[in-house]
């Protein structure tokens, strides 16, 4: 990956455990950085998390508040595919939808992934060739990875420079956008080793649910 | 083309109204932990079955007011794949039994013997073909095939490993490509057999078109001589460049299956956002927009290639304009009914992972450009 000539920052280990442990790892250090047996929701009550950590939880947190779970009132929402990964997500019927998404820890996340993508986008295509010419030498592919590593160091510079409350969340969708472009660039590279259930497309897709779940939603009509 | 000939519309509408059955079915094999064993009973998937069989092998054409369809031109194939994606489910119909790739190279490769003895087999009862061209270690790169066809006393003995092939774990039958000898003249293409022993095959697990991708494995695997297809044609009609062409069409069916995933997500999308959320609608009609000029580039491609099975860049086209826009009406709508949409649409969820399916069939994007630069190059002068 590129690194940006920057100052340490806090979220960095996150990004680290997601770019070089995958999904699931990178899950776990996202829902224990909340303390012990507490998972993070979304800004709607949604929860992602390894299937463990969400059968031992026994709080969740949404945007500073912490709630007691309960569990007769919360609604599975794990998919056979979800499920298939080692993770699990329901709705907790929070009390009150948080007024923003102050809470970037996911776009860091959600980096760590994008470039837990290219790795895999690399090593796939450095063993690939088209007739006698090896793949990471044409110039499409060089250009299409280019552009991805480009969107990600912008990325990165947006979240490093965010306000020390967090970025607003124009700023927080436009970051979400960002990485599940990227994602879908470096997806078209694999071609159909991207869409493999065990393959590198299951990273981009934890990815995509989880801007689902932890992005700030569209403003309501009302708001815009 | 944009508008649909009588004839056509109606064929138009009797998928639209027969497809339905197909979505409540495809999201429980999409929801089944092992989608790939499950296969459902859909009548417009048992009436496909014995349809795109060439007019001259096929006795039961799909006869509606009056008019008939074979489903073997590329226009008939395209309403048909994007009304039943529209309206039912395109991983769905990538499932289905029938003769929908390996029907096309039969019929562009195969001799009357060939074509009798493989169409009289689809036809007599629904059965499962494949194509199998993709290598775990080459992809679709023709250059880089490995899997061999070695002469032996009594034919060919067939070697090789395939993968992210359509139905292979459903089939008894299918056109496998294999290397004769060196260069673009020694790849051939063979009907196969799947039910000797030391044929194995096995399903995929992936992430969209579940339950559709399957592998193939041939040790020593008996061919006959006479299934090798283009045994009557020349050397350069029979090789790559003859099976290239067999792609064309199969580019388009991709194309419309693609702007049907758009349509079903546009749609989906239209019917659940509130109806006071003006903003929100403008974007759907920005997309709808798109969709109908996607559409109208697929049927475009479609009449070229049934005009000229040789026409190459229009599907390649089609199909890239096609696959881009399925994943951008896709996230489109979950981003528009969000937050928590795949979770709280699984359907829209589902054709989103289906969506990037559309990418890898018959070719990604990237390979489809090198055929639209082609066709570039042949037109300006500047690049000759």
């Amino acid at each position: 990956m590129l690194p940006l000539p920057a100052e340490p920052h806090p979220r960095l280990p996150l990004r680290d455990t997601a770019r070089c442990e995958g999904p699931r790892s990178a899950l776990l250090a996202f829902h224990r950085q909340a303390g012990p047996h507490t998972l993070v929701c979304g800004p709607a009550g949604h929860v992602l998390a390894p299937q463990e950590l969400v059968a031992d939880a026994t709080q969740v947190t949404m945007a500073g508040r912490t709630s007691a779970r309960v569990p007769a009132r919360e609604r599975d929402l794990t998919s056979a595919l979800l499920a298939r990964l080692g993770l699990a997500a329901f709705h907790f019927p929070h009390p009150q939808h948080a007024d923003r998404c102050a809470d970037d820890a996911v776009l860091w996340l959600r980096l760590g992934l994008t470039q837990h993508l290219m790795g895999a986008v690399l090593a796939h295509l450095g063993e690939r060739t088209v007739g006698d010419t090896a793949l990471l030498r044409q110039p499409t592919t060089k250009s299409a990875l280019a552009e991805v590593a480009v969107a990600l160091l912008e990325a990165e510079s947006g979240l490093r420079d965010a306000a020390a409350d967090g970025p607003d969340d124009t700023t927080l969708r436009l970051l979400h956008r960002q990485l599940t472009t990227s994602d879908e660039a470096l997806l078209k590279l694999l071609g159909a080793n991207g869409l493999t259930a065990a393959g590198p497309g299951a990273t981009a897709y934890v990815s995509q649910v989880l801007a689902d779940l932890y992005a700030p939603p569209l403003p309501s009509p009302e708001a815009a | 083309m944009t508008r649909l000939e009588h004839r056509l519309r109606v064929l138009q509408q009797y998928v639209r109204d027969e497809a339905p059955a197909l979505r409540a079915a495809a999201q429980e094999l999409d929801g089944h932990p092992d989608g790939s064993t499950l296969y459902p009973q859909v009548p417009l998937l048992d009436r496909l079955a014995t349809l795109q069989i060439p007019r001259r092998y096929a006795q039961d054409p799909l006869v509606i007011e009056g008019h008939e369809y074979f489903l073997t031109s590329a226009v008939e194939r395209v309403v048909f794949h994007e009304e039943a994606s529209a309206h039912g489910d395109a991983a769905l119909l990538l499932s289905a039994p029938g003769s929908l790739t390996a029907g096309m190279l039969v019929a562009a490769l195969g001799d009357d013997a060939q074509q009798r003895m493989f169409f009289d087999r689809v036809r007599a009862r629904p059965t499962w073909t494949f194509l199998a061209m993709t290598e775990p270690q080459g992809g679709s790169d023709a250059a880089n095939l490995r899997t061999t066809l070695t002469p032996c006393d009594d034919g060919f003995r067939l070697n090789g490993t395939k993968r992210f092939i359509g139905n292979a774990h459903r089939a008894p039958l299918g056109v496998v490509t294999a290397r004769t000898g060196p260069g673009p003249l020694g790849i051939r293409c063979a009907i196969v057999d799947t039910s000797h022993p030391t044929c194995s095959a096995g399903p995929l697990a992936t992430l969209g078109m579940r339950g559709a991708l399957g592998t193939l494995d041939f040790r020593d695997v008996p061919v006959p001589e006479a299934h090798l297809l283009g045994r009557h044609l020349s050397p350069t009609r029979r090789g790559m460049w003859g099976w290239l062409h067999a792609f064309n069409p199969l580019r388009c069916v991709a194309a419309a299956m693609g702007v049907g995933i758009a349509r079903a997500a546009h749609s989906y999308a239209r019917q659940h956002l509130p109806q006071r959320h003006d903003a929100l609608r403008r974007r759907l009609d920005t997309l709808g927009a798109r969709i109908r000029g996607v559409q109208s580039l697929t049927r475009h491609a479609a009449t070229a290639v049934d005009a000229d099975p040789a026409n190459a860049h229009l599907p390649a086209a089609a199909k890239t304009a096609a696959a881009g826009l399925a994943v951008e009406a896709t996230s489109t709508a979950l981003r528009l009914l969000g937050p928590a949409a795949r979770l709280e649409h699984p359907l829209l969820d589902k054709w989103a992972r289906d969506a990037f399916g559309i990418e890898c069939m018959e070719g990604t994007s990237h390979v489809q450009a090198m055929t639209v630069f082609s066709a570039l190059a042949r037109t300006d002068t500047a690049l000759r």
